[in-house]
């Protein structure tokens, strides 16, 4: 019985007789019905067709108002799908009612990862020693050569003086942290900072901006603000950030650490 | 005693260990620069007053005229 090429239809052979050219137009015509169909599976309105194998399709309904086409978590075949969020971040407090600054020179909040972005509070923070730092080092790494910064650092004496304003530029030297402001000299003195980190889940490098300062407590000296923006080059998601005093234990001050992701 | 304290947000664990001999290293070090810092600092106020002092004692007036004549 002869058949065409591609579709294997069978067709009359030249010896078959005359009379049963019907029943053999029609065998053809069912099986190039039957191929038609085949490749064209829509059935309503919207449907999208694909091919499921060389020679064969399938049908994908139209998904609802919004939906955007993808690709099915098998990777074989495409799928309506609501779409992800546009962008917007939204900000989770981790460390309910914040944690003490408190009974250790190092808070290392743990516990954090899975976030694209970090938000940093750390307020009323005091150290038992005089003119104490608030350092953020995210995994607790204190690589020198992981950190690079430009920014602004202002150490004035007792009050703000035009003279006092230093830029402040580190590019893989002497960092080995992000400091965030520090207290006078006086232990009472008090210090605040802010601090926002992105690219938590990357294994490759992050941004961050941080601000904060000491306050000239009694008339104190030796305090300081910094203004910074900086990179941060790890090759490990971020899990954990350590809240340091420089020069001793802390003994007054609330960290709150918020998660950002879309 | 210098600690560090690691605070787990998920299950509410806190952990109080010991410093490591180079984070006290580093600690001690800053403490040392913020001393320095001070003592410097301590040594140009006081040489000022000193200075202003010898001044005022030069001119014969007390430190309430002087700020008189300045204002």
């Amino acid at each position: 019985m002869a058949t065409t090429t591609n579709y294997s239809w069978t067709t009359p052979d030249d010896t078959d007789l005359v009379k049963d050219g019907a029943a053999a137009i029609r065998t053809l015509g069912s099986s190039a019905d039957t191929t038609v169909k085949d490749l064209n599976p829509g059935t309503t309105a919207g449907d999208i067709d694909y091919y499921t194998s060389s020679t064969a399709k399938a049908r994908v309904a139209i998904g609802t108002a919004g939906q955007v086409l993808q690709v099915n978590a098998g990777a074989t075949a495409p799928e309506w799908a609501t779409a992800a969020g546009g962008g917007e971040v939204t900000y989770t407090l981790l460390n309910a009612g914040g944690t003490a600054l408190t009974g250790a020179q190092t808070i290392t909040i743990s516990g954090i990862g899975g976030y694209d972005s970090y938000f940093i509070l750390v307020i009323n923070a005091s150290s038992a020693s005089a003119n104490s730092e608030i350092i953020v080092r995210p995994n607790g790494d204190a690589t020198t050569t992981n950190y690079y910064m430009a920014g602004l650092t202002n150490t004035p004496t007792t009050s703000y003086t035009i003279g006092t304003f230093a830029s402040n530029a580190s590019y893989q030297s002497n960092a080995n942290s992000i400091a965030l402001g520090k207290t006078a000299s006086d232990a009472a003195s008090q210090a605040r900072g802010s601090f926002i980190f992105w690219g938590g889940k990357s294994t490759g490098i992050k941004a961050w901006q941080s601000a904060g300062a000491g306050d000239n407590y009694g008339g104190a000296q030796q305090w300081n603000q910094t203004v910074r923006n900086g990179l941060f080059n790890l090759t490990s998601v971020i899990t954990s950030f350590d809240i340091r005093s420089s020069t001793g234990n802390w003994d007054n001050g609330t960290v709150y650490v918020f998660g950002g992701s879309i | 005693m210098l600690k560090k304290k690691i605070v787990n947000v998920q299950t509410n664990e806190e952990i109080i260990v010991d410093l490591t001999k180079d984070e006290i290293s580093e600690v001690e070090l800053a403490q040392a620069e913020a001393q320095a810092a001070a003592k410097a600092q301590a040594e140009v106020e006081a040489a000022k007053f000193a200075e202003k002092a010898a001044l005022l004692e030069r001119l014969g007036i007390t430190e309430e005229e002087a700020q008189l004549l300045l204002s």
